[in-house]
Protein backbone atom coordinates (compact mmCIF):
# COMPACT_ATOMS: atom_id res chain seq x y z
CA UNK A 1 0.00 0.00 0.00
CA UNK A 2 2.80 2.40 0.92
CA UNK A 3 4.68 1.60 -2.28
CA UNK A 4 1.54 2.18 -4.33
CA UNK A 5 1.18 5.57 -2.73
CA UNK A 6 4.78 6.46 -3.48
CA UNK A 7 4.38 5.50 -7.10
CA UNK A 8 1.15 7.46 -7.32
CA UNK A 9 2.77 10.48 -5.70
CA UNK A 10 5.60 10.59 -8.23
CA UNK A 11 3.25 9.95 -11.10
CA UNK A 12 1.16 12.90 -9.93
CA UNK A 13 4.25 15.11 -9.86
CA UNK A 14 5.14 14.03 -13.38
CA UNK A 15 1.60 14.69 -14.53
CA UNK A 16 1.57 18.17 -13.00
CA UNK A 17 4.98 18.93 -14.43
CA UNK A 18 3.95 17.85 -17.91
CA UNK A 19 0.72 19.83 -17.74
CA UNK A 20 2.48 22.98 -16.59
CA UNK A 21 5.18 22.69 -19.23
CA UNK A 22 2.60 22.13 -21.93
CA UNK A 23 0.73 25.19 -20.75
CA UNK A 24 3.82 27.37 -20.42
CA UNK A 25 5.42 26.34 -23.68
CA UNK A 26 2.48 25.78 -26.02
CA UNK A 27 -0.73 27.30 -24.72
CA UNK A 28 0.43 30.48 -23.05
CA UNK A 29 4.17 30.97 -23.62
CA UNK A 30 6.00 33.88 -22.08
CA UNK A 31 5.95 36.94 -24.32
CA UNK A 32 9.15 37.51 -26.27
CA UNK A 33 11.44 39.79 -24.32
CA UNK A 34 15.14 40.34 -23.91
CA UNK A 35 15.81 38.73 -27.23
CA UNK A 36 19.05 39.11 -29.13
CA UNK A 37 19.84 40.60 -32.50
CA UNK A 38 20.60 37.10 -33.73
CA UNK A 39 16.97 36.14 -33.22
CA UNK A 40 15.62 38.94 -35.41
CA UNK A 41 13.48 37.99 -38.36
CA UNK A 42 15.37 37.78 -41.63
CA UNK A 43 14.06 41.06 -43.05
CA UNK A 44 15.12 42.92 -39.93
CA UNK A 45 18.51 41.22 -40.09
CA UNK A 46 18.85 42.34 -43.70
CA UNK A 47 18.14 45.91 -42.69
CA UNK A 48 20.65 45.58 -39.84
CA UNK A 49 23.33 44.48 -42.30
CA UNK A 50 22.40 47.38 -44.56
CA UNK A 51 22.90 49.71 -41.60
CA UNK A 52 26.32 48.19 -41.01
CA UNK A 53 27.17 48.71 -44.66
CA UNK A 54 26.02 52.33 -44.45
CA UNK A 55 27.75 52.99 -41.15
CA UNK A 56 31.16 51.54 -41.89
CA UNK A 57 31.94 52.52 -45.48
CA UNK A 58 35.68 52.97 -45.18
CA UNK A 59 38.14 50.11 -45.65
CA UNK A 60 39.63 50.75 -42.23
CA UNK A 61 36.16 50.29 -40.70
CA UNK A 62 36.00 46.60 -41.55
CA UNK A 63 37.14 45.27 -38.15
CA UNK A 64 34.45 47.35 -36.45
CA UNK A 65 31.87 46.24 -38.98
CA UNK A 66 32.76 42.63 -38.31
CA UNK A 67 32.32 43.14 -34.58
CA UNK A 68 28.85 44.55 -35.15
CA UNK A 69 27.98 41.77 -37.59
CA UNK A 70 28.96 39.19 -35.01
CA UNK A 71 25.81 40.19 -33.16
CA UNK A 72 23.91 38.37 -35.90
CA UNK A 73 26.20 35.42 -36.28
CA UNK A 74 28.98 35.20 -33.69
CA UNK A 75 30.94 32.55 -35.56
CA UNK A 76 30.45 33.53 -39.20
CA UNK A 77 29.69 37.20 -39.94
CA UNK A 78 30.10 36.61 -43.68
CA UNK A 79 27.25 34.16 -43.56
CA UNK A 80 25.11 36.81 -41.93
CA UNK A 81 25.89 39.22 -44.76
CA UNK A 82 25.27 36.58 -47.41
CA UNK A 83 21.91 35.70 -45.92
CA UNK A 84 21.02 39.37 -45.64
CA UNK A 85 21.93 39.94 -49.29
CA UNK A 86 19.67 37.10 -50.30
CA UNK A 87 16.81 38.45 -48.26
CA UNK A 88 17.39 41.95 -49.56
CA UNK A 89 17.18 40.72 -53.14
CA UNK A 90 13.98 38.84 -52.39
CA UNK A 91 12.48 41.91 -50.79
CA UNK A 92 13.39 44.15 -53.70
CA UNK A 93 15.92 46.40 -52.06
CA UNK A 94 17.17 49.25 -54.20
CA UNK A 95 20.24 48.63 -56.30
CA UNK A 96 22.17 51.22 -54.32
CA UNK A 97 21.49 49.37 -51.07
CA UNK A 98 22.34 46.01 -52.59
CA UNK A 99 25.53 47.54 -53.88
CA UNK A 100 26.43 48.75 -50.39
CA UNK A 101 25.77 45.34 -48.89
CA UNK A 102 27.71 43.56 -51.60
CA UNK A 103 30.65 45.86 -51.02
CA UNK A 104 30.50 45.09 -47.33
CA UNK A 105 30.46 41.38 -48.08
CA UNK A 106 33.53 41.72 -50.29
CA UNK A 107 35.42 43.81 -47.74
CA UNK A 108 34.58 41.47 -44.87
CA UNK A 109 35.56 38.46 -46.95
CA UNK A 110 38.85 40.09 -47.95
CA UNK A 111 39.56 40.83 -44.33
CA UNK A 112 38.91 37.23 -43.44
CA UNK A 113 36.02 38.08 -41.19
CA UNK A 114 34.51 34.66 -41.40
CA UNK A 115 37.34 33.03 -39.56
CA UNK B 1 -14.53 3.01 9.68
CA UNK B 2 -12.82 1.53 6.62
CA UNK B 3 -15.44 3.03 4.28
CA UNK B 4 -14.83 6.41 5.77
CA UNK B 5 -11.07 6.21 5.10
CA UNK B 6 -11.66 5.22 1.46
CA UNK B 7 -13.85 8.25 0.88
CA UNK B 8 -11.05 10.63 1.90
CA UNK B 9 -9.50 12.46 -1.07
CA UNK B 10 -6.12 11.05 -2.12
CA UNK B 11 -4.10 13.90 -0.67
CA UNK B 12 -0.79 12.44 -1.79
CA UNK B 13 -1.99 12.62 -5.41
CA UNK B 14 -3.21 16.18 -5.08
CA UNK B 15 0.04 17.17 -3.39
CA UNK B 16 2.03 15.55 -6.15
CA UNK B 17 0.08 17.28 -8.89
CA UNK B 18 0.42 20.67 -7.19
CA UNK B 19 4.16 20.19 -6.75
CA UNK B 20 4.48 19.15 -10.37
CA UNK B 21 2.47 22.12 -11.57
CA UNK B 22 4.59 24.55 -9.58
CA UNK B 23 7.81 23.02 -10.82
CA UNK B 24 6.52 23.00 -14.36
CA UNK B 25 5.44 26.63 -14.30
CA UNK B 26 8.78 27.61 -12.82
CA UNK B 27 10.55 25.78 -15.61
CA UNK B 28 8.30 27.07 -18.37
CA UNK B 29 8.47 30.72 -17.39
CA UNK B 30 11.76 31.18 -15.54
CA UNK B 31 14.28 28.39 -16.00
CA UNK B 32 13.52 27.25 -19.53
CA UNK B 33 11.23 29.82 -21.10
CA UNK B 34 10.37 29.64 -24.75
CA UNK B 35 13.21 30.97 -26.85
CA UNK B 36 11.99 32.90 -29.81
CA UNK B 37 13.26 33.24 -33.32
CA UNK B 38 12.02 35.62 -36.00
CA UNK B 39 11.49 38.38 -33.48
CA UNK B 40 11.13 42.09 -34.02
CA UNK B 41 13.47 44.82 -32.72
CA UNK B 42 10.95 45.86 -30.09
CA UNK B 43 11.61 42.64 -28.17
CA UNK B 44 15.37 43.12 -27.99
CA UNK B 45 17.05 43.35 -24.63
CA UNK B 46 18.06 46.79 -23.47
CA UNK B 47 21.72 46.24 -24.35
CA UNK B 48 20.86 44.95 -27.80
CA UNK B 49 18.56 47.88 -28.39
CA UNK B 50 21.46 50.17 -27.57
CA UNK B 51 23.58 48.47 -30.22
CA UNK B 52 20.77 48.73 -32.74
CA UNK B 53 20.16 52.38 -31.88
CA UNK B 54 23.85 53.25 -32.15
CA UNK B 55 23.92 51.70 -35.58
CA UNK B 56 20.93 53.77 -36.62
CA UNK B 57 22.77 56.87 -35.42
CA UNK B 58 25.91 56.02 -37.37
CA UNK B 59 23.94 55.18 -40.49
CA UNK B 60 22.15 58.51 -40.22
CA UNK B 61 25.46 60.36 -40.24
CA UNK B 62 26.44 58.68 -43.49
CA UNK B 63 23.07 58.55 -45.19
CA UNK B 64 21.43 61.74 -43.87
CA UNK B 65 18.11 60.01 -44.35
CA UNK B 66 16.04 60.96 -41.36
CA UNK B 67 12.96 59.17 -42.69
CA UNK B 68 14.76 55.90 -42.82
CA UNK B 69 16.42 56.48 -39.46
CA UNK B 70 13.15 57.26 -37.73
CA UNK B 71 11.37 54.32 -39.30
CA UNK B 72 14.11 52.12 -37.92
CA UNK B 73 13.88 53.71 -34.49
CA UNK B 74 10.11 53.28 -34.54
CA UNK B 75 10.63 49.54 -34.66
CA UNK B 76 12.11 49.69 -31.17
CA UNK B 77 8.82 51.07 -29.85
CA UNK B 78 10.49 53.25 -27.24
CA UNK B 79 8.01 55.12 -25.09
CA UNK B 80 9.88 58.42 -25.39
CA UNK B 81 12.22 58.01 -28.35
CA UNK B 82 13.69 61.50 -28.13
CA UNK B 83 14.64 61.12 -24.47
CA UNK B 84 16.12 57.70 -25.15
CA UNK B 85 18.22 59.09 -27.98
CA UNK B 86 19.53 61.92 -25.86
CA UNK B 87 20.25 59.64 -22.92
CA UNK B 88 22.11 57.07 -24.98
CA UNK B 89 24.06 59.76 -26.80
CA UNK B 90 25.17 61.28 -23.51
CA UNK B 91 26.06 57.91 -22.06
CA UNK B 92 28.16 57.03 -25.08
CA UNK B 93 30.03 60.30 -24.90
CA UNK B 94 30.56 59.98 -21.17
CA UNK B 95 31.94 56.49 -21.64
CA UNK B 96 34.18 57.57 -24.53
CA UNK B 97 32.13 55.32 -26.78
CA UNK B 98 31.47 55.65 -30.47
CA UNK B 99 31.50 59.42 -30.97
CA UNK B 100 30.01 59.21 -34.45
CA UNK B 101 27.08 57.14 -33.27
CA UNK B 102 26.57 59.52 -30.36
CA UNK B 103 26.60 62.48 -32.70
CA UNK B 104 24.13 60.80 -35.03
CA UNK B 105 21.78 60.02 -32.17
CA UNK B 106 22.07 63.57 -30.88
CA UNK B 107 21.26 64.98 -34.28
CA UNK B 108 18.31 62.65 -34.64
CA UNK B 109 17.06 63.72 -31.23
CA UNK B 110 16.92 67.34 -32.29
CA UNK B 111 15.75 66.55 -35.81
CA UNK B 112 18.68 68.30 -37.40
CA UNK B 113 19.05 67.89 -41.17
CA UNK B 114 22.62 67.11 -42.11
CA UNK B 115 24.87 66.56 -45.04
CA UNK B 116 25.94 62.93 -45.26
CA UNK B 117 29.50 62.01 -44.49
CA UNK B 118 31.38 60.81 -47.55
CA UNK B 119 31.56 57.13 -48.24
CA UNK B 120 33.75 55.47 -50.85
CA UNK B 121 30.85 53.68 -52.46
CA UNK B 122 28.85 56.78 -53.14
CA UNK B 123 30.51 57.46 -56.46
CA UNK B 124 29.39 54.10 -57.74
CA UNK B 125 25.79 54.75 -56.95
CA UNK B 126 23.46 56.00 -59.63
CA UNK B 127 22.91 59.71 -59.68
CA UNK B 128 19.17 59.37 -59.48
CA UNK B 129 17.82 56.46 -57.57
CA UNK B 130 14.44 55.22 -58.62
CA UNK B 131 12.75 53.90 -55.54
CA UNK B 132 11.62 50.34 -55.93
CA UNK B 133 8.23 49.33 -54.61
CA UNK B 134 8.61 49.14 -50.90
CA UNK B 135 6.65 47.22 -48.34
CA UNK B 136 4.09 49.09 -46.34
CA UNK B 137 5.64 51.10 -43.56
CA UNK B 138 4.97 49.95 -40.05
CA UNK B 139 2.11 51.63 -38.34
CA UNK B 140 2.28 52.37 -34.68
CA UNK B 141 0.30 49.93 -32.65
CA UNK B 142 -0.23 47.44 -35.45
CA UNK B 143 2.84 45.41 -34.90
CA UNK B 144 0.95 42.29 -34.08
CA UNK B 145 -1.57 42.39 -36.89
CA UNK B 146 0.36 42.24 -40.12
CA UNK B 147 1.04 39.00 -41.88
CA UNK B 148 4.37 37.31 -41.60
CA UNK B 149 6.23 37.55 -44.92
CA UNK B 150 6.96 34.55 -46.99
CA UNK B 151 10.64 35.22 -46.63
CA UNK B 152 10.39 34.74 -42.95
CA UNK B 153 8.87 31.35 -43.51
CA UNK B 154 12.03 30.14 -45.15
CA UNK B 155 13.73 30.72 -41.86
CA UNK B 156 11.23 28.68 -40.00
CA UNK B 157 10.63 29.30 -36.39
CA UNK B 158 13.27 27.34 -34.60
CA UNK B 159 12.83 27.34 -30.90
CA UNK B 160 15.51 25.39 -29.23
CA UNK B 161 13.31 24.21 -26.45
CA UNK B 162 9.78 24.40 -27.72
CA UNK B 163 8.02 25.49 -30.84
CA UNK B 164 8.36 29.15 -31.52
CA UNK B 165 5.73 31.77 -31.87
CA UNK B 166 6.73 34.14 -34.64
CA UNK B 167 5.90 37.69 -33.85
CA UNK B 168 3.78 38.86 -36.72
CA UNK B 169 5.45 42.20 -37.11
CA UNK B 170 5.57 44.21 -40.29
CA UNK B 171 8.54 44.74 -42.50
CA UNK B 172 11.01 47.40 -41.71
CA UNK B 173 10.40 50.41 -43.81
CA UNK B 174 12.84 50.97 -46.59
CA UNK B 175 12.30 54.54 -47.48
CA UNK B 176 13.79 55.96 -50.62
CA UNK B 177 17.17 57.50 -50.17
CA UNK B 178 16.92 61.19 -49.51
CA UNK B 179 18.17 63.59 -52.09
CA UNK B 180 20.28 65.32 -49.50
CA UNK B 181 19.99 69.04 -49.70
CA UNK B 182 23.43 70.56 -49.51
CA UNK B 183 23.49 72.27 -46.19
CA UNK B 184 26.82 72.99 -44.67
CA UNK B 185 27.13 71.64 -41.19
CA UNK B 186 30.35 73.49 -40.65
CA UNK B 187 30.39 76.91 -42.24
CA UNK B 188 32.52 79.83 -41.21
CA UNK B 189 34.56 79.21 -38.07
CA UNK B 190 32.82 80.05 -34.83
CA UNK B 191 34.07 83.04 -32.94
CA UNK B 192 33.81 83.53 -29.21
CA UNK B 193 31.48 86.41 -28.51
CA UNK B 194 31.00 86.14 -24.78
CA UNK B 195 32.51 84.56 -21.70
CA UNK B 196 31.12 84.98 -18.24
CA UNK B 197 31.15 83.20 -14.90
CA UNK B 198 27.93 81.61 -13.69
CA UNK B 199 27.43 81.20 -9.97
CA UNK B 200 24.78 78.67 -9.10
CA UNK B 201 25.20 76.91 -5.80
CA UNK B 202 22.66 74.31 -6.87
CA UNK B 203 24.54 73.30 -10.01
CA UNK B 204 25.78 69.71 -10.16
CA UNK B 205 29.35 70.83 -10.49
CA UNK B 206 31.50 73.46 -12.12
CA UNK B 207 30.34 73.33 -15.71
CA UNK B 208 31.93 74.58 -18.86
CA UNK B 209 28.80 75.67 -20.67
CA UNK B 210 29.11 76.24 -24.40
CA UNK B 211 26.46 77.82 -26.58
CA UNK B 212 26.91 77.81 -30.34
CA UNK B 213 24.83 79.97 -32.66
CA UNK B 214 24.80 80.50 -36.39
CA UNK B 215 24.96 83.91 -37.96
CA UNK B 216 21.18 84.22 -37.66
CA UNK B 217 21.32 83.62 -33.92
CA UNK B 218 19.86 80.10 -34.00
CA UNK B 219 21.39 77.40 -31.82
CA UNK B 220 23.35 74.90 -33.87
CA UNK B 221 23.23 71.25 -32.79
CA UNK B 222 25.83 68.67 -33.70
CA UNK B 223 28.81 70.97 -33.47
CA UNK B 224 31.91 69.27 -32.16
CA UNK B 225 33.56 70.89 -29.17
CA UNK B 226 37.08 69.67 -28.56
CA UNK B 227 38.40 70.28 -25.10
CA UNK B 228 42.00 69.86 -24.05
CA UNK B 229 42.39 68.28 -20.66
CA UNK B 230 44.90 69.32 -18.02
CA UNK B 231 46.68 65.97 -18.24
CA UNK B 232 47.46 66.53 -21.88
CA UNK B 233 44.65 64.49 -23.42
CA UNK B 234 41.56 65.76 -25.12
CA UNK B 235 37.93 64.79 -25.42
CA UNK B 236 35.04 65.74 -27.66
CA UNK B 237 31.46 66.54 -26.97
CA UNK B 238 28.68 67.86 -29.13
CA UNK B 239 26.03 70.50 -28.96
CA UNK B 240 22.40 69.55 -29.26
CA UNK B 241 22.20 66.94 -26.53
CA UNK B 242 20.17 69.22 -24.30
CA UNK B 243 17.42 70.46 -26.62
CA UNK B 244 15.38 71.38 -23.56
CA UNK B 245 17.98 74.08 -22.85
CA UNK B 246 19.00 75.07 -26.35
CA UNK B 247 19.82 73.19 -29.50
CA UNK B 248 23.21 74.85 -29.57
CA UNK B 249 24.02 74.06 -25.95
CA UNK B 250 26.59 71.64 -24.60
CA UNK B 251 28.40 71.38 -21.31
CA UNK B 252 31.35 69.67 -19.71
CA UNK B 253 31.99 69.13 -16.02
CA UNK B 254 35.29 70.70 -14.99
CA UNK B 255 37.51 69.87 -12.09
CA UNK B 256 37.85 72.90 -9.86
CA UNK B 257 41.33 74.35 -10.15
CA UNK B 258 42.17 72.73 -13.51
CA UNK B 259 42.72 74.83 -16.59
CA UNK B 260 41.23 73.86 -19.93
CA UNK B 261 41.23 75.06 -23.49
CA UNK B 262 38.66 74.32 -26.14
CA UNK B 263 37.91 74.69 -29.80
CA UNK B 264 34.42 74.86 -31.29
CA UNK B 265 33.80 73.35 -34.71
CA UNK B 266 36.40 73.04 -37.41
CA UNK B 267 38.84 75.87 -37.82
CA UNK B 268 37.63 77.82 -34.85
CA UNK B 269 40.02 79.65 -32.60
CA UNK B 270 41.23 77.82 -29.53
CA UNK B 271 40.11 79.41 -26.30
CA UNK B 272 42.56 78.70 -23.54
CA UNK B 273 42.97 79.48 -19.87
CA UNK B 274 39.48 78.33 -18.95
CA UNK B 275 39.13 77.61 -15.28
CA UNK B 276 36.30 77.44 -12.82
CA UNK B 277 35.60 80.85 -11.22
CA UNK B 278 35.29 81.20 -7.49
CA UNK B 279 31.84 82.13 -6.30
CA UNK B 280 30.67 83.35 -2.92
CA UNK B 281 27.86 81.52 -1.22
CA UNK B 282 25.23 83.24 0.91
CA UNK B 283 26.89 81.98 4.09
CA UNK B 284 30.19 83.57 3.12
CA UNK B 285 31.89 80.39 1.95
CA UNK B 286 33.21 79.96 -1.55
CA UNK B 287 32.54 77.34 -4.18
CA UNK B 288 33.62 76.55 -7.73
CA UNK B 289 31.31 78.18 -10.23
CA UNK B 290 30.61 77.51 -13.87
CA UNK B 291 31.83 79.24 -16.97
CA UNK B 292 29.59 80.15 -19.88
CA UNK B 293 31.03 80.70 -23.34
CA UNK B 294 29.07 81.84 -26.35
CA UNK B 295 30.24 81.23 -29.90
CA UNK B 296 28.73 82.58 -33.04
CA UNK B 297 29.35 82.42 -36.75
CA UNK B 298 30.18 85.84 -38.10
Amino acid sequence: MKRRRQIGFFLAIALGLAAALFYGWFIHPAAPANTSLASLRSDYQADYVLMVAESYPQPQDVPYAIEVLRQLNPTDPIKAVDQALLTAQQLGYKDADLHLMANLEIRVRQYGGGQ
Amino acid sequence: MRERRDRQPPLYLITGIVLGLLAGLLAAYVILPVRYANTSPSTLSSAQKDIYRALVGRAYLYEADSGRAFSRLTLLQDVDPKAVLVAQSQQMLAANGDAEAAQGLGLLAVGQAITPLPGPTEAAEPATVTPTPTPDPPKAGTAETSATPAQAETKAATATVTPTQPTATPFATFTPRAQATPKPTQGAPYVKTDQKPVCDANAEGPLLMVEVYDSAGNGVPGVKVEISLPNGGSTDFYTGLYPEIDEGYADYTMNAGDTYSLRVGIGGDAVSGLTSPQCNAADGSTYAGSLQLTFKQP
